[in-house]
């Protein structure tokens, strides 16, 4: 996907707008204190409002910079694939155990960007996943979540 | 004499065999990750952080430190021979090197890379051993006001070197000084942003933002061009350069060490800048200007030993003020804080042995890459040969398993992945996450200092002027606010950045 540079740095610089208006307001709902005494509110509120005004003046910049055709590449099915699987593995890793969780994230990895076919990208994934347990577990002593059902 | 004792101490620390054992693994894993297109030190250091913590302080550093200069090394190797720089500093170093490659002289280029960096890299740890103590006394003195400000002063000359638009910096400054309020506050336990969630009472783990920012969000951009890379092999024999190409080097040599040791002091991406203006001195001082770009062996040597030159020099903010100069130091600073060491001027007196022990090993790991990296660089050039479709879910898998170990929690892991979108799109967007790292680092302490400055003033905002240290800072703030100011308003900094392109 081909995005316009300048409407990505627009979207990007509103994020930060957003964010700067929200750490204000949750910072609103904290104890400010006094100058002689300052609170836990006073630095998150002073960021906000400063977050605030540079992400507006880029904003500002951004709309008054002369036009430019500059573009980027805004990901591919493998970036997505890989910002999704990190994620979902995220939320398996402690529910089916580091063996399960590291297989399917392997596999879909291995199909989607090798030329290795399934079959032959699950062997390497099993493979690759008991290899990686046994070297982190016993050689590092590193502790990872066990195969559900296993003590 | 008290430094010379304190350097066999020091020696004695880095030469027992497990920390022999871990300096050289950590300058065989930061040569490869250096080698390695898209994973530079940074995504290296992150990579094997977690797996230190198991292991004493002094250890940790030990091997973490022999990540980052490694990289700087194995960089080089890459750019010379497949005119893919391994890391942003090996940039320049393409030019001239593989130009050399393609001529068949592969071999001497990497040679004098190597004598380069290593020459670099050991004057510039004697560089630090020489300025950090007493550095280490003055900074003793100052107060939380002064402290305040040089917390200013580190973020604002971040801002003035850092590649992208002042506002674009300032942002992510703001952005991670923000993050860094994320947690239980300080001073008065109350909890911020934690949305009653309590692995949020401690803040966002820095090692996942880190990974996902940097490591995580690198292979995310190297996934969207995978390609096959064409290596030109040296042979052992052909590494020796002619007598020529070493009196050819030598100056070059020299100046890139005191260019590489200054600029290793400033914040930002200074081991970047310093190959640039190692270069850019080169091709001036040199008879055949023109014959830069063709093969010069000097814009290999000036560069790379520029390069190496600057780790000794931007660990003197980390040890002596606990300020990471660069996003690297910045990883080893967590490294530190974790194994309860709290960088700072406190550092010498408080934890010899990591101080000591990390200088000795300095040493020790320049000669150990030295000693690695010639005979072996048929080794690494054969990495190149691996496909990223193979490489990058493995270095994913792997990232997985260090951020679990930190604390076996699994959330961190998706707060890597999403770390890891936002990096990728703030980079696509020209946002660099660098000073976004460095303001979570320093925030913690900015915030204190700032509110201990005003408590014990009873609430005089002017207390942040007075004192001698304060006023230092304070001037040095407004003038660098003026030259920013300046710059930005003579259009200094688009001409600079169209002449480096022209470079």
């Amino acid at each position: 996907m081909t995005a316009s540079l300048r409407r990505l740095e627009i979207a990007v610089a509103v994020s930060l707008l957003l964010l700067g208006a929200f750490a204000t307001w949750g910072a609103a709902e904290m104890p400010f204190g006094t100058a002689a005494m300052p609170g836990p509110g006073m630095m998150p509120m002073a960021l906000g409002l400063l977050l605030m005004l540079s992400a507006a003046g880029l904003i500002v910049l951004e709309l008054r910079a002369p036009a430019t055709d500059a573009a980027v590449v805004l990901g591919n099915r493998h970036v997505a694939l890989g910002i999704a699987l990190i994620i979902v593995a995220g939320l398996l890793f402690e529910r089916v155990g580091f063996i399960v969780t590291s297989t399917l994230f392997l596999f879909v990895m291995l199909a989607s960007l090798s030329p290795l076919g399934w079959w032959r990208s699950l062997l390497a994934a099993v493979a690759a996943s008991i290899a990686t347990s046994y070297i982190f577990q016993n050689l590092l002593g590193v502790t990872l979540p066990p195969l559900p059902f296993v003590t | 004499m008290d430094t010379l004792q304190s350097l066999l101490q020091g020696f004695s620390v880095a030469l027992r065999p497990d920390n022999l054992f871990y300096c050289v693994i950590g300058c065989l894993w930061g040569t490869v990750v250096g080698v390695l297109p898209g994973l530079g030190p940074l995504a290296g250091l992150t990579l094997l952080l977690p797996l230190t913590y198991q292991l004493d302080p002094a250890s940790a550093v030990i091997m973490l430190a022999g990540i980052f200069y490694g990289a700087m090394y194995g960089g080089s190797t890459t750019s010379i021979l497949v005119r893919i720089p391994g890391e942003a500093a090996s940039i320049i170093t393409c030019i001239d090197g593989h130009e050399m490659a393609k001529q068949g002289r592969a071999g001497p280029a990497l040679m004098i890379a190597a004598i380069g960096s290593f020459i670099g890299g050991t004057v510039s740890v004697v560089g630090l051993m020489l300025f950090a103590p007493p550095l280490a006394k003055i900074m003793l003195q100052i107060g939380p006001a002064a402290e305040f400000g040089l917390m200013v002063l580190a973020l604002l000359v971040l801002s003035f070197v850092s590649g992208g638009p002042p506002l674009k910096t300032l942002a992510m400054v703001l952005t991670g000084l923000l993050i860094s309020t994320v947690g239980v506050d300080l001073i008065t336990a109350y909890p911020r942003f934690t949305f009653g969630q309590i692995q949020f009472t401690e803040g966002i783990s820095f090692v996942a933002i880190a990974l996902g920012l940097f490591g995580v969000s690198e292979i995310l951009i190297n996934l969207e061009e995978i390609a096959k890379v064409k290596v030109i092999k040296p042979t052992l024999r052909s590494l020796v350069p002619r007598l020529k190409d070493l009196r050819d080097s030598a100056p070059a040599i020299g100046r890139g060490t005191v260019i590489g040791f200054i600029f290793g002091f400033i914040p930002g991406i200074s081991h970047v800048i310093s190959t640039f203006v190692s270069y850019a001195v080169e091709r001036k001082l040199s008879n055949e200007p023109e014959a830069f770009g063709t093969g010069k062996i000097e814009g290999v040597a000036g560069p790379e030993t520029a390069n190496n030159a600057t780790t000794g020099s931007a660990m003197i903010p980390l040890l002596v003020l606990g300020i990471p100069a660069i996003p690297a130091t910045a990883i080893l600073l967590s490294a530190l804080q974790i194994h309860g060491v709290q960088p700072g001027p406190e550092l010498m007196s408080k934890h010899p042995e990591v101080f000591w022990g990390l200088i000795a090993s300095m040493y020790i790991g320049n000669i150990v890459l030295l000693v690695l990296n010639l005979p072996l660089v048929g080794l690494f050039v054969n990495l190149l040969r691996i496909p990223y479709v193979y490489l990058a879910p493995g270095v994913l898998l792997v990232s997985m398993i260090g951020i679990y170990s930190v604390n076996s929690n699994a959330n961190e892991i998706v707060i890597m992945g999403i770390f890891g979108a936002i990096g990728y799109v703030l980079r696509k967007a020209k946002f660099d996450p660098a000073p976004l790292l460095l303001a979570i680092v320093l925030g913690d302490r900015m915030e204190v200092s700032l509110r201990r400055a005003l408590t014990i003033s009873n609430g005089d905002w002017w207390a942040l002027a007075q004192g001698a240290m304060s006023k230092i800072f304070l001037g040095a703030i407004v003038l660098l606010a003026v030259l920013q100011g300046a710059a930005w308003f003579f259009g200094f900094r688009r001409r600079m950045i169209e002449d480096a392109d022209k470079v």
